[in-house]
């Protein structure tokens, strides 16, 4: 029964995971990042100010059933680190 | 409408679910956020940005940690002199506060208590502990804000109650960005400020439509017989009996209860002498027990209480008279009907539709008002024309200046009525209370009774001294006291009252319910001049002198 059950769980790849996070991140800070700006620092980006990133993760948590811990937050850096940062929550759960 | 957002912490997220709620009240409103607990600098300082964007609502939010600091830890260290003390210097920074923002209405969030309490049992048992801080705080800020017109209570401790208190913060949001609200708890924060709203402006419905069986009591009357029907202390009869309550207590606070049954008259009549019964037939202003499309029963109804269907609420456990309504008469509010019986009462005590500060005399008898205008009806048919009916009334009016003493139902009047109103401009009762203390205005109400009671404070007349004249700013009588000529012998009283005889100036702005005020201006004799404006030279000469009007002291 273990096992079957476990064959039914979707497997979602970070394809997926980098869309639908940057839909949120749309919805919230009202910007569209583009390749471009995957490595860019969070903290350049004028929108992404602490406020929004809190309310973001709030959003992201809803959205892939994910928790983060305040230091898990903390250490999130660039856009590209907080697609991992979902894509490994993910994957483990 | 502007709204300021001032706060100890950030309260940011609550700002899309409020402009939502505002939003469906019909405001389109702007909003400033205040900087980070800089509240009451930025109350204190007349430059301020806040200043600058001169608010009509102010609210306040606050937080136990920003108000008592570290005495949450030490007042169980402290004598009960000196945490009275404390909680009372606090009380007294937000007394000056509020004296300050007198533009404004200003709400004050109380304080919620912690879920987690310092010094565990000792902190929530001891009379100077953290939780009797925050209760003695919140005891007298009810008080404080109940004693000005302006100001308004939003009390988190309440809310946050329900909610559940370990709810209301995320660890995370508080310690990484001084949130102290989750997203979830600022939705019912956000639909506690439209309540308080429509408080403030006085946005109330005025009738509640009830259906019996399986409404008012359990059972069908007509099938199961008087007997048979369930009200009183066992299930579901005890579920009714707080229905029944509930209904009793809204009819006191001046909402006007009204039935509309497909039943026989008898079978209701004989419903109402069952025992265990809180409500009575008099308690209803108005019955329909027919057979007839409730459709029809409710526009009848609102035109016999003379109201407009859009102050009308609904309350029918049948989902399909309720989508018969909707559909037909989408202005109708339709109260939502629980699916189980034993939530109706929480549904009722959930309706917003009642919201109100203050409840006035003329609240307290409203109902008897209405019964008081049946026996007028009754009385009308005996006689052969209109005028020897009102001859007979010996209707007697009393004009008073708006004061202290009559200024809460002023409001009331500026605020509801639509029928009998000139210029329909609504004012919060702050500004009414800077137009009653102001030299330029002459402010006065009417008072109005006849043979078989008394209608209480009934009209409104604000006229603005504009020097060479003056301009009869505000002019409306209640609906219940329309087609006697009173308009005419209360405008012509307030004119003899007016300190100088100069021209008198009107308007009329064409509403899409003053339609019954629209000829009044002509009717009293003001004419339109060369440039459009109407007016009249001598108003003294011009009133009806309404012979059969008495007047009378209150």
């Amino acid at each position: 029964m273990g096992k079957k059950f476990h064959l039914l769980v979707v497997m979602i790849d970070k394809k997926t995971v980098k869309k639908e996070f940057l839909l949120l991140v749309q919805s919230i800070m009202n910007i569209k990042v583009d390749d471009k700006m995957m490595n860019l620092k969070i903290n350049k980006i004028s929108e992404w100010d602490s406020f929004n990133n809190l309310m973001l993760i709030g959003e992201v948590e809803k959205k892939f059933s994910i928790k983060y811990s305040a230091n898990e937050i903390e250490s999130l850096e660039t856009v590209n680190s907080v697609v991992d940062s979902i894509f490994n929550k993910v994957k483990v759960k | 409408m502007k709204i300021a957002i001032l706060s100890s912490f950030t309260v940011k997220n609550i700002l899309p679910q409020l402009k939502e709620v505002v939003s469906s009240l019909g405001f389109s409103a702007t909003f400033y956020e205040g900087n980070y607990n800089q509240y009451v600098q930025e109350i204190l300082d007349k430059q301020s940005s806040y200043w600058k964007f001169s608010a009509d609502i102010t609210f306040i939010f606050i937080d136990p940690e920003s108000i008592f600091g570290d005495d949450i830890y030490n007042s169980v260290f402290l004598d009960e002199n000196t945490t009275g003390k404390l909680v009372y210097s606090k009380i007294c920074m937000f007394k000056s506060l509020m004296n300050s923002i007198s533009d404004s209405n200003i709400v004050i969030s109380n304080l919620y208590r912690f879920a987690e309490t310092p010094l565990y049992y000792f902190g929530r048992a001891s009379p100077q502990g953290p939780v009797a801080l925050i209760d003695k705080f919140n005891f007298e800020l009810r008080s404080l804000l109940a004693s000005k017109s302006h100001a308004f209570l939003l009390d988190i401790h309440h809310l946050s109650s329900v909610f559940g208190i370990r709810n209301i913060t995320d660890s995370r949001l508080k310690y990484l960005g001084s949130i102290n609200f989750t997203n979830d708890f600022c939705k019912v924060v956000s639909a506690e400020c439209g309540r308080i709203i429509r408080a403030m402006y006085g946005i109330s419905k005025k009738c509640l439509i009830v259906d019996l069986d399986n409404t008012l009591w359990g059972g069908v009357v007509g099938e199961d017989g008087p007997e048979g029907i369930s009200i009183g202390t066992v299930f579901p009869g005890n579920v009714f009996l707080d229905v029944q309550k509930y209904l009793k207590s809204l009819k006191q606070r001046g909402i006007l209860l009204a039935v509309c049954s497909k039943n026989n008259m008898d079978d209701v009549e004989k419903a109402f002498t069952t025992s265990g019964m809180v409500l009575s037939l008099s308690d209803f202003v108005s019955i329909r027990a027919n057979w007839d499309p409730k459709t029809d029963n409710i526009a009848s109804i609102a035109s016999e209480l003379n109201i407009k269907t859009d102050s009308i609420v609904f309350l029918d456990d049948s989902p399909h008279e309720r989508a018969l309504v909707k559909e037909f008469m989408p202005e109708v509010e339709v109260v939502d009907f629980p699916e189980n019986i034993e939530e109706l009462p929480a549904t009722l005590y959930s309706l917003h539709f009642f919201e109100t500060k203050a409840i006035t005399e003329e609240d307290k008898k409203k109902t008897v008002l209405y019964h008081h205008e049946r026996e007028r009806d009754k009385d009308k048919k005996q006689f052969n024309s209109v005028e020897d009916f009102l001859k007979n009334l010996n209707i007697q009016i009393c004009i008073e200046p708006i004061s202290d003493k009559n200024i809460k139902r002023a409001f009331q009047l500026v605020n509801k009525t639509n029928q009998f109103n000139l210029r329909t401009i609504r004012y919060t009762e702050d500004e009414l209370t800077k137009i009653v203390n102001s030299p330029k205005y002459c402010s006065f109400t009417l008072f109005v009774r006849d043979k078989f009671g008394d209608y209480g404070q009934t009209g409104i007349a604000i006229f603005k001294d504009e020097g060479n004249n003056y301009f009869l700013e505000n002019y409306l009588l209640s609906c219940r006291i329309l087609s006697k000529k009173i308009e005419f012998a209360f405008l012509s009283r307030c004119i003899e009252l007016l300190p100088k005889h100069i021209p008198l100036r009107g308007e009329f702005i064409q509403t899409p319910k003053n339609v019954p005020s629209i000829n009044f201006l002509t009717e009293f004799g003001l004419e339109k001049n060369a440039e459009g404006i109407m007016i009249i030279n001598d108003p003294l000469t011009c009133g009806k002198e309404i012979p059969f009007i008495g007047g009378y002291d209150r």
